[in-house]
């Protein structure tokens, strides 16, 4: 053992120095890695308190029996009561809730005040800051306050609506628009218990011993049987819970990790015992066996590693502190600090793990040393060249490729570093930008934070439109006439050809025998917005004219393509991704093709309509809620509605109403409800998806930008580490050519040229695999596109068109000119020292 | 003056930094002979190879000119240099220099693959033959012994005919006998083929073997003696 440990200790210094670097390299890179993580959910989690409390649950419209069952059962830890004593009213209108809370509420729902105290008279009262944006209250405490509340009287019981006057005491940090509490009320004004009167109703909200919704059903069980009391799980306000997609989607970046520490950790081993494989082979001739030197490679590396692991941890807090810097630089907000012991033994552990999984090879290279060192290897050339060779056949060219083989094994670890190098990076930028698409989709093109549909077939009238338009917090209003039936005449149309269609018979036997000869349809007018029509004609492969569509000759035909399954259900393969997986079964395909004529009829009336695109599927890229579409559809402008339908009255609108957030949605959602009374009303809250996927995206862009400059970063080092040993290696090479009067640019071509060659072709060849699995996945978006061709074409109009190509290549060629001026800069230094 | 292969004036080399200077070569002037054996000899650290990478144009001098066949080498460009050195000047080593991917023939064959000129078989022949190395010469530089190395290497040095054959220290690594051996090889082929040669060695009685012995000392050069006058 003295004289292993003496092996392993001395003489390490300068050959093993590379994997000095590489260990504190990884280390740092898997510290800050996870030291990021941790920060960034710790950041989210806290935003997630901050936004939707603490609580694990809450019982509505509690009863007293209710509220004492609960309050004593021993699951629960701690419990705030909110009660509601009226409602609001601006104009007749109701605007929010008055009542009170207990502290225990105010602190498990996070309820902050923002300015002021809360009220402790009876005159005085303290509001949520939307609440008094909406009721038009200046925001200064000390403010008169009047307005209408409706609340049950004392001595009669009944409903009674009386204005009542405060005094603004605080303001409360909104918080109604982000619980989600299933439509039950929250009060959006406090005030004093000393003013309190009859409770309309009584809201639990506690925290207990429960870890999810699952656990939480024994409370449940409590009051199962008693109608009007609700209980919900504040799933918002506790950490994501990890689904598979949510695993992939974070689980990226220690993927991404682990696979290039592995792979920086396994290089550098190689190049280290590449190194000491001479050294290696004294120690075996002097009578040391294999097991021996594994040991003592073994020891060494593990030697290595401690200080150098530790100077990884030592540079991961300056690195990380960078990243800190810019994260908020960058306005991507603060990030809550995170780090505790258990981050770096993680880190610790995880490096070391593949410090281990590294030397797997080295060890079984080790086994391979011989006993007498063979000198200088000769490279597989030799050997060949040695029994195939032919008389007087050296020339200029078999000289080159004698030289060149001396290094293809170099060239290769070299090459498969580059490639991958490429790869990943690329891998990542595109990762990026398909977030930032997803991004789009769900922030950037929507452009509203709630929408509203009043929607098909009910409809809405004229005057319900215009009480939409009147509403203050309605920005925009979308209307599509749908005509599908006026008096039990049912509309159908056909084009040439389609009573032999399979796809028509598909649709018409699932509908009425009316159309045995014909295709079931709607009209579907689309406003006079251009916008909107490029919206849908881009959708499909036809030349539609806008010219032509508003004159009513031209219309769009929505025929998506269908899938019967064995059991006879039908599913058409709507949007991009969505439908298009998944669905197993018999295809049917429309037979209209761009351009053709279509006859539409309903009873006696009849009209000629050309067909100027067929559209299949949509992008969701631009959609937002316009994805209401049906087989059949066929989109048409106003002036082609009023020759169809003439003086036939037009009943059935689809409205879609968007508004954003700087008033309440509940008092939004409570007037569109009622305007629209004897209409179904679905509301979507767009904010709280969009600030989901901004977060996603920004870190996903930061994670990846994070990677990307390291592995650039880690790239050029080695490379030029690389290459300044292989110009050590070869100086005495290059001095017998330089002496024998080989030129500069001659020695150039042999040396440089080739690997200038060799990385360009593969940082091409990356791209190349990268692309082709990238079109392969958007051709895999469009399989329900006929043919091949136009599968293609939509594939790459769907993913080149708006791909941020200077870039792209612009990093690209930045890293592959930094690997050319590093391998530049160490060859001119060789050969500098000799003319 | 026609006579006059390689000449020098005033020529000087500095190493390292202002501190640390180290004057390798001072003022050397010198004045080769055509078809002549000089031998440089010194004591290590003298200079001796820094001289022959000047005299070589491997190395640029701090100061002083060097003519080879009248051709100021300090006028030259690095393409027409490396020209003057494919085809005017031949190199052996201490180390043979041998490219052990290559046979023996392949290596002495490199100056015309390097000229980009057609091989002369009928002078590799005679110079495979002159120097005994017709049965070695497809064999590959580790299956020969150090003579046979470094005669290699000076066939490869002669292979273009050059007008003088620059050798650092090639005894170096032989035994007397070998040493002995590629002495006599070199003087013969000296005296056939009127070969300029300069040696450099730190060994006396190599130096005897040569037509004139040039003594350097600290870079300097001290005396220009004939052979016969030691």
């Amino acid at each position: 053992m003295g004289i292993i440990w003496k092996l392993a200790t001395q003489g390490r210094k300068r050959k093993l120095r590379p994997l000095y670097i590489s260990i504190s390299l990884c280390s740092m890179l898997l510290l800050t890695v996870f030291l990021l993580m941790g920060c960034l959910k710790k950041t989210n989690d806290a935003a997630r308190f901050q936004a939707y409390g603490r609580y694990r649950g809450a019982a509505f419209r509690v009863t007293d029996d209710v509220k004492t069952a609960l309050i004593q059962h021993k699951a629960l830890l701690e419990s705030g009561e909110m009660k509601i004593y009226g409602t609001i009213f601006k104009e007749d209108l109701i605007a929010g809730y008055i009542g009170t809370m207990d502290e225990h509420m105010l602190s498990l729902g996070n309820i902050h005040l923002k300015e002021g105290k809360l009220p402790d008279s009876a005159e005085e009262i303290a509001m949520e800051s939307s609440l008094m944006a909406y009721m038009g209250i200046p925001f200064h405490i000390g403010e008169r306050v009047v307005f209408e509340v409706e609340s049950i009287d004392s001595t009669t019981g009944q409903l009674v609506k009386k204005e009542h006057e405060y005094y603004l005491s605080g303001i409360l940090q909104s918080y109604t628009e982000y619980w989600d509490t299933d439509g039950a009320l929250l009060c959006g004004a406090i005030i004093s218990d000393d003013t309190a009167k009859t409770e309309q109703m009584c809201h639990l909200f506690f925290d207990s011993i429960h870890q999810n919704e699952e656990e939480m059903q024994e409370l449940k069980e409590l009051f199962s049987v008693r109608s009007g009391v609700r209980l919900m799980y504040n799933r918002l306000a506790y950490p994501e819970e990890g689904g598979l997609s949510y695993y992939l989607e974070h689980g990226f970046a220690f993927v991404l990790t682990f696979l290039l520490t592995e792979f920086f950790i396994l290089l550098t081993l190689a190049v280290v015992f590449h190194k000491k494989q001479y050294e290696l082979q004294v120690m075996r001739l002097l009578g040391a066996d294999r097991h021996m030197l594994g040991i003592v490679w073994m020891m060494q590396g593990i030697l290595v590693w401690i200080p150098s692991f530790l100077a990884g941890c030592f540079a991961a807090m300056p690195i990380f502190c960078i990243i800190l810097f810019f994260y908020q630089r960058l306005g991507y907000g603060e990030l809550q600090i995170s780090y505790s012991p258990m981050l770096f033994l993680t880190a610790g552990i995880f490096s070391f793990l593949f410090f281990l999984l590294g030397n797997a090879y080295p060890l079984f290279l080790m086994k391979k040393i011989p006993v007498i060192p063979k000198g200088k290897s000769l490279t597989r050339y030799y050997t060949v060249h040695r029994h195939k060779r032919l008389k007087r056949n050296l020339n200029w060219k078999a000289f080159l490729n004698c030289e060149r083989a001396l290094y293809r094994k170099q060239e290769v670890y070299e090459g498969i570093f580059c490639f991958l190098s490429v790869l990943v990076m690329s891998c990542g930028f595109l990762l990026s930008y398909e977030k930032y698409r997803e991004y789009l989709v769900t922030v950037s093109a929507s452009q509203y934070d709630y929408i509203w549909e009043a929607s098909y077939p009910a409809g809405l009238n004229k005057e319900q439109i215009d009480k939409i338009h009147q509403l203050d917090s309605i920005e925009k209003v979308d209307i599509f006439t749908i005509v599908e039936e006026i008096n039990q005449e049912k509309l159908w149309f056909t084009w040439n050809g389609c009573e032999q269609d399979a796809y028509r018979k598909l649709m018409a036997d699932s509908d009425e025998a009316i159309h045995k000869a014909g295709m079931p349809g709607r009209l579907v007018v689309l406003p006079d917005e251009k916008e909107l029509f490029d919206y849908y004609a881009n959708n499909g492969l036809g030349k539609a004219n806008w010219e032509n569509f508003l004159d009513g000759k031209e219309g769009l035909v929505y025929l998506p393509d269908l899938v019967v399954s064995k059991t006879g259900t039908i599913t058409y393969m709507g949007n991009f991704g969505v439908n298009s997986y998944h669905v197993m079964g018999e295809q049917a395909k429309a037979g209209l093709t761009n351009g053709e004529m279509i006859q539409i009829k309903m009873g006696v009336t009849t009209d000629i309509l050309r067909c100027g695109s067929v559209l299949k599927s949509f992008d969701h890229y631009f959609q937002e809620s316009r994805d209401f579409l049906m087989p059949g559809d066929i989109l048409v402008s106003g002036a082609f509605m009023e020759r169809f339908l003439g003086e036939r009255p037009k009943v059935s609108t689809l409205v879609m109403a968007y508004g954003n957030n700087e008033i309440t949605y509940e008092i939004t959602d409570k007037r569109m409800s009622e305007i629209n009374q004897d209409s179904r009303v679905i509301f979507q809250m767009k904010r709280e998806e969009k600030e989901q996927a901004r977060q996603r995206f920004i870190n996903t862009l930061f994670l990846t930008s994070i990677f990307i400059l390291f592995l650039f970063a880690v790239s050029i080092l080695l490379s030029f580490h690389h290459w300044i040993e292989r110009m050590k290696h070869d100086s005495q090479r290059i001095q017998i050519f330089q002496y024998l009067g080989m030129e500069k640019k001659h020695i150039k071509k042999l040396y440089l040229l080739p690997y200038l060659k060799h990385i360009t072709v593969l940082c091409l060849l990356a791209n190349l695999l990268l692309w082709g699995v990238f079109l392969y996945e958007k051709i895999q978006f469009v399989a329900n596109y006929e043919g091949f061709k136009n599968q293609l074409q939509f594939a790459f109009r769907s993913g080149t068109v708006e791909f941020p190509w200077i870039l792209y290549i612009g990093f690209q060629l930045v890293y592959v000119m930094l690997l050319m001026l590093v391998a530049r800069f160490s060859f001119q230094k060789m050969i500098s020292n000799k003319n | 003056m026609t006579d006059i292969v390689l000449s020098c004036k005033d020529l000087g080399k500095i190493y390292g930094t202002k501190q640390n200077q180290v004057q390798a070569v001072t003022g050397v002037n010198l004045k080769l002979q055509k078809g002549k054996f000089y031998c440089i000899i010194g004591k290590s650290g003298s200079g001796k190879t820094t001289l022959l990478h000047l005299l070589a144009g491997m190395e640029k001098p701090d100061s002083g000119t060097v003519w080879l066949n009248g051709v100021e080498l300090s006028q030259l460009t690095e393409v027409s240099l490396a020209r003057l050195r494919r085809r005017h000047m031949g190199f052996v080593f201490q180390d043979y220099q041998l490219l052990p991917e290559l046979t023996v023939e392949e290596n002495i064959c490199l100056p015309f693959l390097l000229d980009k000129k057609e091989i002369d078989f009928d002078w590799l022949k005679i110079l495979l033959e002159a120097l005994s190395l017709t049965e070695l010469q497809n064999r590959y530089p580790t299956e020969l012994s150090g003579g046979e190395q470094q005669r290699t290497a000076v066939a490869r040095a002669i292979s273009q005919r050059p007008s003088i054959l620059f050798a650092d220290e090639p005894t170096g690594n032989l035994d007397k006998k070998t040493s002995e051996e590629l002495l006599d090889f070199l003087l013969k082929l000296h005296r056939k083929y009127d070969l300029t040669i300069l040696l450099v060695t730190h060994d006396l009685d190599i130096a005897r073997c040569g037509d004139e012995i040039l003594l350097l000392e600290d870079g300097c050069l001290k005396t220009v003696m004939k052979a016969d006058e030691k």
